[in-house]
């Protein structure tokens, strides 16, 4: 082996394999590439799910038509979808406010935790006052708190926010708090050595390290939210699903109060395959790396 | 060594003197170097070998400023710079790279901590990207990458910085044998051609050779330098330059020095 020669030649038999570079497909935007894996992989895991609820139903629709129960007490399956299809101008209407709660709720729930997380990791006096009030807070009992909101700031948006707010914020601020305390204390050592300051420390390796769990959080949290909307309403609102599915049982309309919770379900599931696409466009090397990883061990 | 060589070697020496280091734990104090001096010309290359658990960390960071002697100083061209890490770029034996960086941006990263713009900072690495044999690779990000290539990778980022002294902490020590090898030629080569002023820490003692100019051993807790041994092997070194007896000779010398608590001590060499 000689070394003489001066343009170097590289990793000659290097073993452990190399991966060829990611090439882009011609004319397609980058973003448009990333989302492409995720969605195929969805459908193919999402068709056994399809099978189990087909399978659910199924089952309801039978044990209905043989018991032959009041329909204000256990309509069946179909009776539910075709009235859900009647009303479905009345649902969406009231679908739309609760997915516009659901939405603000969740926005302003992200702004409080990171500037809370944020605040107790750069502060040890933060630390200290702020995380046992924020324990604290999860000890209140919406149930209670929630029509005071009502009594307090009347039925519009804000009740609702404020519900949502609280039951979600938890979730993410200490899901960031946790990834925040996975950074690796050699890395932070590597980051001072090249004389990056706490606020690069902070950018440049802390909030990347956070991201993975700070997702794992925002779903515990969107699941919750939904709920928390149509909790919110429930207690008093002008319109929303909550309200909605109050007003039908009240009018023993149970199909369209069933109608009403497959559409809440929707929109939850909808909201959490949302959050793997938002981590998909956030974080692109993150899924591709874990597989790699899972891969080799 | 020929003399021509010299002439164009960049960077600063680097001097550590008389360093002592005592730690505290649960009551009892632990002192873990005792008065340490060893020392770098410009644009050579010198290792520290040790057994396990003697101290070599503890020297590397205060080498590196990360943590403060109890007394002694660390001086560069004369100067006293305890405890100022900014002369040093350091490479740590995990390649800590970051997972949501690219390569490029891995290896630009110590030069935008010191305030430059991603794009410069990118346009500063991209030459050296083909020296370091990852020109094909500057998009990927380090999970697609080989445990050699990222190392290099994460010597790239080191060197890029252009600090007077470049700190290597086992830069190999994870690696399997054969990776670890090519590594160790490739380093020797690299050095060759830039010159840097270096401290390796390791205990490998083999790599030891292949690499220095000048090995100082440590002895076990509380360390003193046992012995400083002058490499005099050729360069440029080679795969065949492991062979010789020379080679074998250093080596022995060496792992008798690390392992013989029967052999005498040898007395501190003062800078010279």
């Amino acid at each position: 082996m000689t070394l003489t020669g001066a343009p170097f030649q590289t990793t000659a038999g290097e073993p452990g394999g190399t991966f060829a570079p990611a090439t882009r497909p011609e004319g397609r935007p980058g973003w448009v590439v990333r989302l492409r894996e995720p969605l195929r992989l969805g459908f193919s895991r999402l068709w056994p799910a399809l099978v189990g609820l087909a399978v659910l139903i199924g089952l309801w629709q039978l044990i209905v038509s043989l018991i032959h129960p009041n329909p204000t007490v256990l309509p069946t399956p179909a009776r539910v979808a075709a009235q859900g299809w009647t009303n479905r101008g009345q649902l969406w209407s009231n679908a739309v406010p609760t997915i516009e709660e659901t939405v603000v709720g969740m926005a302003c729930a992200l702004a409080v935790s990171a500037i809370l997380a944020t605040a107790i990791d750069l502060s040890a006096i933060a630390r200290r006052v702020v995380y046992p009030l924020l324990v604290a807070s999860q000890s209140i009992p919406t149930i209670v708190i929630a029509p005071l909101f009502v009594i307090w700031f009347g039925f519009g948006l804000l009740p609702k926010v404020l519900v949502i707010v609280l039951v979600t914020f938890f979730p993410t601020t200490v899901s960031l708090l946790e990834g925040f305390n996975a950074t690796e204390e050699e890395a932070s050592r590597l980051i001072r050595s090249m004389g990056g300051g706490r606020l690069a420390e902070f950018w440049k390796l802390r909030v990347p390290t956070a991201l993975p769990f700070f997702f794992t959080g925002l779903r515990v949290a969107v699941s919750f939210a939904v709920l928390a909307a149509i909790f919110g309403e429930w207690v008093g609102a002008v319109n929303g699903l909550g309200i909605y599915m109050e007003l039908e049982k009240n009018a023993l309309r149970t199909d369209l109060v069933f109608a009403a919770v497959v559409l809440t379900a929707l929109i939850s599931m909808i909201l959490y395959a949302l959050t793997f696409v938002l981590q998909k466009l956030v974080m692109p090397w993150y899924s591709r790396s874990r597989r790699i990883e899972r891969g080799r061990r | 060594m020929t003399g021509d060589a010299r002439s164009e070697r960049h960077g600063s020496s680097i001097e550590v003197a008389g360093v002592t280091k005592t730690f505290a734990r649960s009551g009892a104090s632990l002192m873990v170097l005792d008065q340490i001096s060893l020392e770098a010309r410009a644009g050579e290359f010198v290792s520290v070998i040790g057994p396990s658990g003697c101290g070599k960390s503890t020297m590397f960071n205060i080498l590196a400023g990360l943590e403060t002697p109890d007394c002694g100083e660390v001086r560069m061209d004369g100067r006293v710079v305890t405890g100022q890490c900014e002369h040093f770029a350091y490479m740590p034996q995990k390649d800590l790279l970051f997972g949501w960086r690219r390569v490029i941006d891995n290896a630009a990263l110590g030069l935008e901590l010191q305030g430059m713009k991603r794009s410069d900072a990118r346009a500063k690495v991209e030459p050296l990207l083909e020296t370091f044999g990852l020109s094909d690779f500057a998009r990927c990000y380090p999970f697609e990458l080989s445990g050699g290539m990222r190392q290099r990778v994460a010597l790239l980022r080191t060197v890029v910085q252009e600090r007077p002294v470049i700190l290597l902490d086992e830069p190999f020590g994870a690696l399997d044998y054969l990776t670890r090898t090519d590594l160790q030629l490739w380093l020797s080569q690299m050095w060759e051609r830039f010159h840097w002023t270096v401290v390796l820490i390791t205990h490998d003692v083999p790599e030891a050779i292949l690499l220095s100019d000048r090995i100082y051993v440590l002895g076990p807790r509380p360390s003193v330098v046992r012995r400083c041994v002058e490499v005099d092997l050729g360069r440029p070194r080679d795969l065949d330059c492991l062979g010789t007896s020379r080679f074998a000779e250093l080596e022995e010398l060496l792992l008798h020095e690390l392992r013989g608590s029967d052999a005498p001590l040898v007395r501190t060499r003062g800078p010279v």
